[in-house]
């Protein structure tokens, strides 16, 4: 339970800062403390799932401690939603009680929920956690998770220094709990910046002396571009991408700012987990992978290209269904292809562009663009054409003061190798790439005049 | 000041096959788009995204397939 977790913290270093929020930090100890106060109000009242809409991450954590304590099974809802998209997602996950921030409405506040200590709390037998997946395909699904199979994932470095961790995430998404997890149970600090821009990342990790940063490689690409045009010495001692296909032109860049810093990329995903995390600076993972013995917790096979997964650690399931049918196999959606020795991903099945009956890939593509000279970033996606069912587009960010049109012949040129059909026809440059969750959005976009 | 439609469309034609590698022929009402300027269907497909985004519409996104330039043209009339 992430309770435990904590315990364990406080015991030993009941005054280490667990959290550093903006206007707000807590120790390690206060954090125990608020959680069981919560935890007995959860209890007292019999509540046995509890949507959480508090918005200040210090009360998010809390709420998320103290209902693994309880037997309560928590969901963080997506930031920033007003009270009407609020109840509808209640009512979709069956949470008759929402937990709301001190002056809203149309839930329980902490004050009215909190009193009682948590010393009288029987143990929960088991505890399980809702993580909404980010929805970039449809309606967000719930996805239950156990606690104690999400912290037997988690790798602990009881010979590292603890260290600052900034959450680049935002504390619904299932990569934030990876964070979070891994932080807390190394009894690291976790910063939380004011939001994850990568501006304000950066002011939180100069300010508070970040060493550990894991994040998805489009947010990496923002903050070297930041860090470009306004230097400032950071403190990196660990860099982790994630949540996207890590490029090499991506690990190659942040090795090159960061000398100091070990860069490793994970793979995860919100119904099966963080299951590889690769340290050797390559991208793409180990084809040794798909040879693991049947003494592994995870395991890997590749079928009709697309990585599939089978995980001792994976989801139960999902919300409203029931538990987890079949093999234990799950259809990952990312497209792999071998090549020396590694499985690189191609891209999304949702992502494949089918150019008049000729399925393209684009992240090979973004990687031969954003090898071009003056190209700060680039993003390819299928655009809907009445003659050919779909065209492969390109937005290409500029380096600063690169020269437009030459940068466009360039591109031109480096794809006039590819076959007709994978060459990008349109190819707009953008000021900035559109960005969700701190992912790249591939979807075919309308076409702007 | 912004060119007329005539100006974008055979200027999107002739880039189209000077990217080839073939010298623009002479672009007029008359020339056929198949026959005579021998654009193939990606060519066609990135023609109808240009028209898309330079002038706001296109007629093969409605259905209609020009046969000449001087069709494509009269559809902006």
């Amino acid at each position: 339970m992430l309770i435990d977790v904590l315990r364990t913290t406080a015991a030993e270093h009941p005054e280490r800062q667990a959290i550093i929020a903006a206007g707000r930090t807590i120790t390690y100890a206060e954090l125990v403390s608020a959680a069981g106060s919560i935890a007995g109000g959860l209890h007292a009242r019999g509540i046995v799932a509890v949507g959480c809409a508090v918005q200040d991450p210090v009360d998010v954590v809390s709420v998320l401690a103290a209902a693994s304590a309880a037997g309560v099974e928590a969901c963080v809802y997506p930031r920033g939603l007003d009270a009407e998209a609020t109840a509808t997602l209640a009512q979709r996950l069956g949470h008759e009680t929402v937990l709301v921030d001190r002056g809203r409405s149309g839930g329980l506040t902490l004050d009215a929920l909190a009193g009682s200590a948590d010393d009288e709390l029987p143990a929960p037998a088991a505890s399980t956690v809702l993580i909404l997946t980010t929805g970039t395909t449809g309606t967000p699904k719930g996805v239950r998770h156990d606690w104690a199979r999400l912290l037997r994932a988690v790798r602990r470095n009881p010979d590292k220094a603890a260290g600052r961790w900034l959450l680049a995430y935002n504390i619904n998404q299932f990569a934030a709990f990876q964070v979070l997890l891994h932080g807390l149970v190394n009894g690291a600090t976790i910063v939380v910046p004011s939001s994850t821009h990568a501006r304000d990342a950066i002011d939180a990790m100069f300010e508070h002396r970040v060493t550990s940063v894991s994040a998805t490689p489009t947010f990496w690409r923002m903050l070297l571009g930041v860090l470009a045009a306004e230097p400032r010495e950071l403190a990196l001692e660990q860099i982790t991408l994630g949540g996207e296909a890590a490029p090499a032109s991506v690990i190659d860049r942040l090795r090159a700012a960061f000398p100091a810093a070990g860069i490793s990329h994970i793979y995860a995903g919100t119904e099966f987990g963080s299951v590889v995390s690769v340290r050797d600076g390559l991208s793409g993972l180990p084809v040794s992978i798909l040879d693991r013995d049947e003494s592994a917790d995870t395991h890997f096979k590749v079928v009709d290209g697309e990585l599939h997964v089978r995980s001792r650690n994976a989801m139960l399931g999902y919300q409203g269904q029931d538990a987890a049918a079949g093999d234990g196999w799950h259809a990952t959606g990312d497209l792999v292809e071998e090549r020396d020795g590694r499985l690189h991903f191609v891209g999304r099945t949702v992502e494949i562009i089918n150019v008049g009956g000729a399925k393209i890939h684009p992240l090979p593509l973004e990687e031969l663009i954003a090898s071009v000279p003056g190209v700060a970033a680039a993003v390819v996606y299928g655009r809907p054409n009445a003659i050919t069912g779909q065209i492969v587009a390109a937005d290409v960010v500029l380096d600063d003061g690169a020269d437009g049109d030459a940068v466009l012949a360039g591109v031109r040129a480096a794809c006039a190798d590819q076959p007709a059909a994978g060459r990008p026809r349109r190819i707009r440059i953008v000021e900035a790439l559109e960005v969700r969750g701190n992912k790249t959005v591939r979807t075919a976009l309308e076409a702007k005049p | 000041m912004t060119q007329g439609p005539e100006q974008t469309i055979t200027d999107t034609i002739r880039e189209l096959i000077t990217r080839r590698g073939d010298t623009p022929p002479e672009i007029t009402h008359e020339s056929k788009i198949g026959p005579d300027l021998d654009l193939d269907s990606l060519e066609l497909a990135e023609l109808s995204a240009a028209l898309e985004d330079e002038l706001g519409s296109d007629p093969y996104s409605q259905g209609i397939i020009p046969a000449t330039v001087g069709e494509l043209v009269a559809f902006y009339a």
